[in-house]
């Protein structure tokens, strides 16, 4: 698949079809493979894939607006592309995806504690063991054999929602008070692109600085709500945090629960409307009243 | 060179917990502890660095009651840090010059730096993004610690304040750590920096930022876990009967750090936040200061979302002919 | 040992409205005890409004006036809670802050200020202080712009100075309104009209951005060297003291090393501003 990719982004650099393409490249850490920004067709070589290619490369898409560029993009990050897209933040003609279907990335941060240099399917994000959309629902063309959905699993999720109110409540003063309040989980996010970040308003002032538990708390359902429809369960939160936070617990308890109630999925398909922006006579109103 | 067995110095430390504040390392983290138990070395360094204890990521600097009568906190506290790297005592030292100035004295910081005993541990093996001797110190230098220990398995050796050593009940020894210290040095990956801060100000309006930066995803991780960054914010707190004023941690990398009143950011664009924070540490700091702002931890290396690299960075400052 | 953080209090002993719009407003503070401090034209306080936030002014007084004046624009939290303030209302003030316009180098020579807008505020206390001492100085010469004639600052003093012959001034506005007759025009244009020379004099310059980035080239062309050209830089500054980092450019802190710096200082720095 690297040749694939380095064939594609060397013709569309050669042709001036794109100004640059964003892809991965080796990282200097080990079993790290981090985002590259190729411009000139002789640097392709530097354009690898393998599974350790975690981030979502779409969170960079906007610094690029009005100019072309290719990408290169996992099922998850195609998703995120379209969202963009749907939300008014890209134009499709802006982007040529390159689309990479994908059989799961690996969680470093557990092989390297573990000793471990070769990855197995143990060592699987969990959102990747259970990913709907392997495969790329938009892309300008496919490198790679299409790879089947696995089998939706929440039971991460549903572990906490099994808990009673205080164990709940203890789970999570626990796990988020952690939190160091750095926003690497809002910048490696590409549906987090607001100007002014709730948590950076001052007028009025929402959330106080500081690492006040109640502010961490804040500060985390906040970013869940704020995503709660627009989320396409990519992780790139979760691996970017440097305190290993539980934040897709978090995000896939709200994508569980817009498609309970909405039968919804973010990022799908570029004829659908922002779910929780779009008003429908059908729409449940038990949670409202 | 003296020396004490584990078991007995922490015996010892345990007692002086209650009369001391005992910051130590406790997981992914520093944290002030009831107890000895509570320490735990999950690797070489802890993720957030010790330089919590002189500069809190939350300080109240004073509070104020419903009349508006200003009051300060009366801190009396004596602490120890116990567990420090070389690298993190560097640190701090590097943290003195703006904190501890003659014209404006920050009393918070130096209450803090007078009270605190530093006792640190040189590093038996260096980890693979360490790169602490590019800057003239090592893995075994003591530097500005009251005490370094060395691990030797079951007990430490140590050097430093006669007093201290005293304290716990040190005694004699023939061994020396030079053979270890040696293997630890030669495993470091040193950086080539002579010249840099010069080069970087050749090179400070050509493409190199932009061109560096184009992976950065402007999060504060690295100034976060950082120990020589100290930048912060001040913020007033509205409570029922009064408020108070606090500092908390900022970071030059996020966006709203120079955003003003009016609308206008200087630095809104992100290579120019990037550009702030390398020149900060390696050409800023070096000219006031004779020293560098970095003190080679690494650990900007190791949690950095998108694997920006200092290191490569500073190699390729060196030989940019932009 | 001082702690620099802890605001004084101070008391609004008069406040009034600059401009129509109410965007401008002018406060003079006295100390609740005591005298007000010592300090130089170009210096800056940090206002302080418990509860809001804290924001640095530049001086628009001089010390023996006896109280601190500032001229605040109207934009964020901390200044429409001091625009809200009215005579006998207590504030915090830290101050005096950063360096100031360096007199000492002006000795014997002329003077020539150029302003716009509401950054006339520190230039006042220039101007009263290079008059207080006029035998030290040689020509005095003015050159201050607005958009509007409600939107230059102490207009009466204005008047007061032109009256005197101490100063040349060249006083102008944007557009034509009826009833000035003062210049007509934007500061750069009316500054290379006023033609002064460089010879034997220092220049001193404050005003919002746009208007510094028309003006440079001129001062350029008139032929004043940038080691006697001054300015005030302004930058979003929190603890006002050097420590936060927020204000650096370069390696300077505007607060502390600033904010008046020679543009022949500002050429080697990057231009974030």
């Amino acid at each position: 698949m690297t040749e694939k990719i380095r064939e594609i982004a060397r013709r569309l650099l050669e042709n001036g079809e794109v100004e640059l393409v964003i892809g991965f490249e080796k990282g200097t850490i080990p079993l790290k493979s981090r985002p590259v920004f190729i411009e000139k067709p002789e640097e392709v070589e530097k354009l690898i894939w393998d599974g350790f290619c975690e981030n979502n490369l779409a969170t960079y898409l906007r610094r690029y607006r009005g100019r072309k560029v290719g990408i290169v993009a996992k099922g998850c990050d195609s998703r995120a592309i379209v969202n963009l897209i749907v939300e008014g933040q890209l134009n499709r003609e802006d982007v040529y995806i390159i689309g990479v279907p994908c059989t799961g990335m690996y969680d470093r941060r557990k092989m390297i504690r573990d000793g471990k240099e070769e990855p197995s399917e143990d060592y699987l994000f969990l959102n990747c063991k259970t990913c709907p959309y392997p495969t790329p629902v938009l892309y300008d063309e496919l490198v790679g054999e299409e790879v089947s959905p696995r089998d939706r699993d929440y039971s991460d999720v549903e572990t906490i929602e099994k808990m009673s109110s205080d164990e709940r409540w203890e789970w999570f003063q626990r796990e988020f008070s952690r939190c160091i309040r750095c926003y690497a989980c809002r910048e490696a996010c590409p549906m987090c692109f607001c100007e002014f970040c709730f948590v950076d308003e001052n007028r009025p002032e929402w959330v106080e600085g500081g690492i006040h538990p109640s502010d961490l708390g804040f500060w985390n359902l906040g970013r869940a709500f704020h995503l709660a429809g627009r989320c396409v369960e990519c992780g790139a939160c979760e691996r970017a945090c440097p305190m290993e936070l539980p934040l897709m617990v978090l995000n896939r308890k709200m994508v569980k629960d817009v498609k309970e109630i909405f039968d919804y999925e973010a990022g799908v398909s570029l004829d659908e409307k922002p779910v929780l922006g779009t008003f429908n006579p059908e729409d449940r109103e038990d949670f409202i009243l | 060179m003296k020396r004490i067995e584990k078991n007995k110095f922490y015996e010892k430390l345990n007692g002086m917990i209650g009369e001391y504040r005992v910051f130590a390392p406790s997981g992914d983290r520093y944290r002030y502890i009831e107890d000895v138990s509570e320490i735990r070395f999950d690797g070489l360094l802890t993720k957030m660095s010790p330089k919590a204890h002189f500069l809190p990521q939350e300080e109240e600097l004073f509070r104020w009651d419903e009349k508006e009568n200003i009051k300060v906190k009366d801190v009396n506290d004596r602490y120890i840090v116990f567990g420090m790297r070389p690298c993190e005592v560097r640190a701090v030292t590097l943290l003195d010059p703006t904190f501890d100035t003659e014209k404006f004295p920050d009393p918070y910081y130096i209450n803090r730096r007078k009270n605190t005993i530093i006792i640190s541990i040189a590093c038996n093996e260096p980890l693979e993004t360490c790169f602490c001797t590019s800057f003239g110190y090592g893995p075994f230098t003591k530097g500005d610690a009251d005490l370094m220990l060395v691990d030797m398995g079951d007990y430490f050796l140590g050097e430093g304040d006669e007093d201290i050593l005293n304290l716990f009940g040190f005694t004699d020894s023939e061994e020396d750590y030079k053979e270890l210290k040696e293997k630890a040095e030669s495993r470091i990956g040193r950086i080539e920096i002579e010249g840099i801060p010069e080069k970087l100000e050749q090179i400070r309006e050509t493409d190199f930022f932009k061109k560096i930066t184009q992976r950065c995803i402007t999060c504060g991780t690295c100034t976060f876990l950082c120990p020589t960054c100290y930048c912060f914010d001040i913020q007033d707190r509205n409570r029922l009967n009064g408020g108070k004023r606090v500092r908390v941690w900022d970071s030059c990398m996020f966006k709203i750090y120079t955003h003003e009143t009016s609308g206008h950011n200087p630095r809104y664009e992100e290579h120019r936040r990037m550009r702030q924070r390398v020149m900060h540490k390696f050409a800023y700091y070096p000219s006031l200061y004779n020293q560098y702002g970095c003190v080679g931890c690494g650990r900007c290396v190791t949690y950095c979302p998108v694997n920006f690299d200092i290191r490569e960075v500073i190699r390729e400052a060196g030989g940019y002919n932009g | 040992m001082d702690n620099p953080y802890i605001p004084v209090p101070m008391r609004v002993k008069m406040a009034r409205f600059e401009s129509d719009d109410r965007s401008l407003k002018t406060i003079d503070l006295e100390p609740v005890e005591g005298e007000v401090f010592d300090f130089m034209p170009g210096q800056f306080c940090e206002i302080s409004i418990l509860g809001k936030g804290e924001a640095p002014f530049g001086i628009a007084s001089v010390p023996w006036e006896g109280i601190l004046r500032f001229t605040i624009n109207r934009a964020g939290v901390v200044t429409t809670a001091i625009h809200q303030l009215e005579e006998g209302d207590v504030v915090g003030v830290r101050g005096p802050l950063g360096n100031w316009y360096p007199v000492d180098l002006f000795e014997g020579k002329n003077i020539v200020i150029v302003s716009g807008g509401f950054a006339f505020t520190t230039l006042r206390s220039l101007i009263k202080y290079l008059l207080k001492n006029r035998e030290r100085f040689g020509k005095l010469t003015l050159v201050y712009g607005a958009r509007r004639p409600d939107l230059l600052l102490y207009r009466d003093e204005i008047e007061e100075w032109e009256k005197s012959g101490e100063m040349d001034m060249y006083i102008t506005i944007d557009k034509p309104v009826e009833g000035w007759n003062g210049y007509v025009g934007f500061v750069p244009q009316v500054l290379e009209q006023a033609s002064p020379s460089p010879e034997n004099a220092y220049l001193v310059m404050c005003g919002p951005p746009a208007m510094i980035k028309f003006t440079l080239p001129v001062i350029e062309k008139l032929g004043f060297k940038p080691e006697t050209v001054f300015t005030s830089l302004e930058r979003r500054m929190k603890c006002g003291i050097g420590k936060c980092g927020r204000c650096n450019i370069g390696k300077y802190y505007v607060c502390k090393d600033g904010p008046v710096f020679s543009l022949d200082q500002l050429n080697k720095l990057p231009k974030e501003y």
